[in-house]
């Protein structure tokens, strides 16, 4: 893939969750409420999962993390912690070696780490909700 | 402006003696006011010294050791000499600006404060002289006095001047605000801070390399920098200490090489600047830093700095063009550090969109978090301009900026 090719991509897959985050919004009394917070970019998201099993997310952040919280989100929603945890370790995995990645749009948002230095952007909610998930269940 | 004699002041001229711009043609380099590039004498300088003169220093009977000792002092003399410093002994050599402000914050101011005392600080300071004080003033049960800024992103001097009382010990406050690009009176605040017989730390990491500063005209009591800023290496500071305070210097670290006899119950050290420099020295750097400042007094630095103030204020006048971009900060008094936002993209996907036309500007907080938080901003696109930018660079930012406007729009 060209990096006018990534660039497009990024315009056409990424840009509108930056734009319309799914579940953008903060709800009352959530059953879980993970923090994902990168201190040197400052880019800061508070993630909630509700007893519906719906997962919500509200915070300040770069398109490339915000759209990637998102794109998480839709995906997760109805798992389990240990289902979450397996599903989080499988991406960031795949994305750390190089493996394909089947759903489209999540190989889209793998295909950004070409971008110098954004790879912590692509991973911040993946490793939190991994992060947060394996504590609770120790 | 007649220019000096045999200086350089020609963006091009000066670029050409930047190998990095050679390797990289293309590259739009924007982020002096983190890094500079390194001269091709300064490479040259401690290439040599590694290939040809590697020994360490002070201990060692040979001519390797004792020509390494004389390059690392003549670091020294040429640091003080730079500075304007009475002598060389009011140079000691740290790893950084950062290292330089702890060691005044836990080795000169910290061992003699009592509590109730304040230490008065500026909102625009970089977390390295934020931080230090802030955690010795929760330490010994201080109060951290936090001068504001108005609108312009200046400091509000009546309000800094009635911060400053008798019970101040140390003014902490940059030269050149790190993110807003403002110049702060520095002159004005020593006196200010002296009449109260508070220290005063001046950070010069931003105005090191152009602005000329002569630690004895500004009666400074402490001065702070880093060689990476100066075109120099990594891994170097400097501190500076008025005489006045060298009696007060203690030992930061505790090594070799500080010692003036040990005993199994007792350790005599030797006086400032040699007691903060335990353990074997980073030689090359200092010796690197000493060509770095060889080169800069090749420079025209009185018409570098015009160029830069116009530079500036084409690239701020340019920039405010661009629809939904905000300029923060507008200082009178600004130096070649610009940033700003733009509605609806966050500064690091402005970064990885600018980077794509090799333009490299830093994206963030700049070290600068209070700053952020009262500006209510996350982060910052910032472009500082440094001797070899001219104005095409500005040219080349503002167009791939609006490019990048259309494309994401």
């Amino acid at each position: 893939m060209t990096r006018d090719e990534i660039k497009q991509l990024f315009k056409e897959k990424i840009v509108p969750h930056q734009r319309e985050p799914y579940h953008f919004q903060l709800v009352e009394n959530p059953d879980y409420e993970v923090p994902a917070y990168n201190p040197f970019c400052g880019d800061k998201y508070t993630i909630q999962f509700t007893n519906e099993q719906q997962a919500y997310f509200q915070g300040i952040g770069c398109a490339i993390s915000k759209a990637s919280t998102s794109l998480l989100l839709q995906r997760i929603e109805g798992m389990s912690g240990a289902e979450i945890i397996a599903y989080c370790q499988q991406f960031l995995q795949a994305l750390e070696e190089d493996q394909p990645i089947q759903d489209e749009e999540l190989a889209v948002l793998a295909s950004l780490k070409y971008f110098d230095g954004r790879m912590d952007c692509i991973t911040l909610p993946w490793k939190a909700l991994q992060d947060y998930f394996t504590e609770l269940a120790e | 402006m007649v220019q000096q004699r045999g200086l350089l002041s020609d963006p091009e001229v000066i670029k050409n003696q930047f190998p990095i711009f050679s390797k990289h043609p293309k590259l739009v380099y924007l982020d002096n006011a983190a890094t500079t590039q390194r001269s091709q004498s300064v490479i040259d300088r401690i290439s040599n010294f590694h290939q040809q003169e590697n020994a360490s220093i002070r201990r060692g009977a040979y001519r390797l050791a004792s020509q390494a000792t004389q390059g690392f002092e003549a670091g020294r003399a040429a640091i003080a000499n730079f500075f304007g410093a009475s002598s060389s002994e009011c140079i000691a050599f740290t790893s950084g600006t950062t290292e330089s402000i702890n060691i005044v914050a836990r080795s000169i101011i910290g061992p003699k404060v009592k509590e109730g005392s304040n230490i008065v600080v500026t909102l625009m300071e970089h977390h390295a002289n934020f931080i230090p004080w802030q955690v010795l003033c929760q330490e010994k049960s201080l109060e951290l006095r936090v001068a504001p800024l108005n609108d312009r992103g200046e400091l509000d001097m009546n309000k800094f001047e009635e911060l400053i009382d008798y019970r101040t010990v140390v003014v902490a406050v940059t030269h050149i605000s790190n993110t807003l690009g403002t110049i702060n009176p520095i002159s004005e605040i020593i006196q200010l801070a002296h009449r109260q017989r508070a220290s005063v730390l001046i950070d010069v990491a931003q105005s090191a390399t152009l602005y000329p500063i002569n630690v004895q005209e500004l009666d400074c009591d402490f001065l702070v920098c880093s060689a990476h800023k100066m075109f120099g290496p990594f891994g170097v500071g400097i501190l500076y200490v008025n005489p006045r305070h060298h009696q007060s210097v203690q030992p930061y670290n505790y090594g070799g090489g500080i010692i003036h006899s040990v005993t199994v119950n007792k350790t005599d050290f030797l006086p400032y600047p040699r007691n903060l420099e335990a353990g074997t020295p980073n030689v090359a750097g200092v010796i690197g830093i000493a060509e770095a400042i060889r080169f800069i007094q090749t420079l025209d630095r009185k018409k570098i700095n015009q160029q830069l103030h116009e530079l500036t204020a084409y690239a701020r006048q340019q920039l405010a063009e661009i629809e939904g971009l905000s300029l923060v900060g507008n200082p009178n008094n600004s130096s070649s550090i610009v940033s700003f936002t733009m509605d609806g993209m966050h500064p690091h996907d402005i970064s990885s969109f600018l980077n794509e036309d090799n333009i490299a500007v830093r994206a963030g907080q700049h070290c600068t978090q209070p700053l952020l938080d009262q500006l209510g901003l996350p982060a910052t696109v910032r472009a500082s301009f440094s001797a070899y930018n001219c104005l095409e660079d500005v040219d080349k930012l503002v167009t791939s900026l609006r490019e990048m406007k259309s494309f994401w729009t």
